[in-house]
C-alpha cells in the first residue's frame, strides 16, 4: 500500500523543472516565460505601431526633447542598464553556489527598479504641474500610455524580486538548481522590460 | 535563448543606443546650438565607453560560466 502511494507521488511529479526537455531544449519555466514575452512583444509592438501611425498622420508632432524631463529619463536609462547587470550577476553567483552575493545582487536590482519608479513619479508630477495630461494631446496620450504600461511592468518586476529575495529564497535549501532557474527566468523578464525602455527613450524623448 | 545570450544582445543594443544618442546630440547642437544636447552627447559617450569596457570583460566571463 505504502509502495503504491510512493509510486503515485512519483508519477505526479512535474518533469523538466530543472533540466531541459530534450525536444525543446528548455525547462518548463523558460518555455513559459518566452511564450509570455512573445505576447508582450505583441502588446508593445501594437503600441509602437500606433505611435508611428499617429505621428506620420499628424501635420505637426511635438518634440519630447523640448519639454520632457530628458535628464531624469537619462538617469533612468542608466539605472535600468545597471539593473540588467546586477540581475545577471545575481544569477551568475547563484550558479556558482553563492547565495549571499546572489541575494545581494537581487537587492541591487530591486533598488534600481525602485529608483526608476521614484524618478518616474517625479517626472509625472512635473508633467501634471505643467497641466499636461493624457487628454492634452496625442503625444501626451501616447507618452502616458507607453511609459505608464512600462512602469507597471517595472512594478511587476519589483514584486517578483521582492518574492525571490525573501520568501522565495527558502527554495535554495531544498532545490538550488530550481531557485537558480527561477532567477534566470526573472532575469529574462527584466531584460525585456529594460529593452522596451531602450526603445522608448529615443522614441519619446529625443525624436 | 538563455539569460547569458539575452544579456549580450541587450548590452550590444545599449552600446548602439549610446552611439545613436551621441550622434543625435552633436547634430542637435549644430542645428540649434543647444548646449544641453551636447551635454547629453558627453553623458552617452562616457556611458557607452563604460559599456564597451564592461562588455569586453563580462562577455568572456559569462561564456565560461
Amino acid at each position: 500500500m505504502e509502495a503504491h502511494a510512493h509510486g503515485a507521488a512519483h508519477e505526479l511529479q512535474i518533469p523538466y523543472n530543472v533540466h531541459p526537455r530534450p525536444d525543446t531544449g528548455l525547462y518548463n519555466a523558460k518555455l513559459g516565460i518566452w511564450l509570455f514575452l512573445a505576447s508582450e512583444v505583441m502588446l508593445f509592438g501594437a503600441l509602437f505601431s500606433s505611435l508611428i501611425l499617429l505621428r506620420t498622420g499628424a501635420p505637426t508632432w511635438p518634440r519630447g526633447w523640448t519639454f520632457l524631463n530628458v535628464p531624469l529619463a537619462t538617469v533612468n536609462t542608466f539605472v535600468l542598464i545597471a539593473s540588467s547587470v546586477t540581475v545577471v550577476l545575481a544569477w551568475a553567483n547563484l550558479r556558482l553556489g553563492n547565495l549571499k552575493w546572489g541575494r545581494l545582487f537581487i537587492a541591487g536590482t530591486l533598488l534600481c527598479a525602485v529608483i526608476f519608479l521614484v524618478n518616474k513619479g517625479f517626472e509625472y508630477h512635473h508633467e501634471f504641474e505643467m497641466h499636461r495630461y493624457p487628454r492634452t494631446s496625442n503625444f501626451m496620450a501616447v507618452y502616458f500610455t507607453m511609459t505608464g504600461l512600462h512602469g507597471l511592468h517595472v512594478l511587476g518586476g519589483v514584486v517578483v524580486f521582492l518574492y525571490f529575495l525573501f520568501p522565495g529564497a527558502k527554495m535554495w535549501k531544498t532545490d538550488r538548481a530550481r531557485y537558480t532557474n527561477r532567477i534566470e527566468v526573472a532575469g529574462l523578464y527584466w531584460h525585456f522590460v529594460d529593452l522596451v525602455w531602450i526603445f522608448l527613450f529615443p522614441t519619446l524623448y529625443l525624436l | 535563448m538563455s539569460l547569458r545570450i539575452f544579456h549580450v544582445i541587450f548590452i550590444t543594443l545599449c552600446i548602439a543606443l549610446s552611439v545613436y544618442v551621441a550622434i543625435w546630440g552633436v547634430r542637435e547642437f549644430i542645428a540649434s546650438k543647444s548646449w544641453s544636447a551636447l551635454g547629453l552627447t558627453a553623458v552617452f559617450v562616457v556611458g557607452g565607453a563604460a559599456l564597451v569596457a564592461y562588455a569586453g570583460k563580462a562577455f568572456r566571463k559569462l561564456r565560461d560560466l
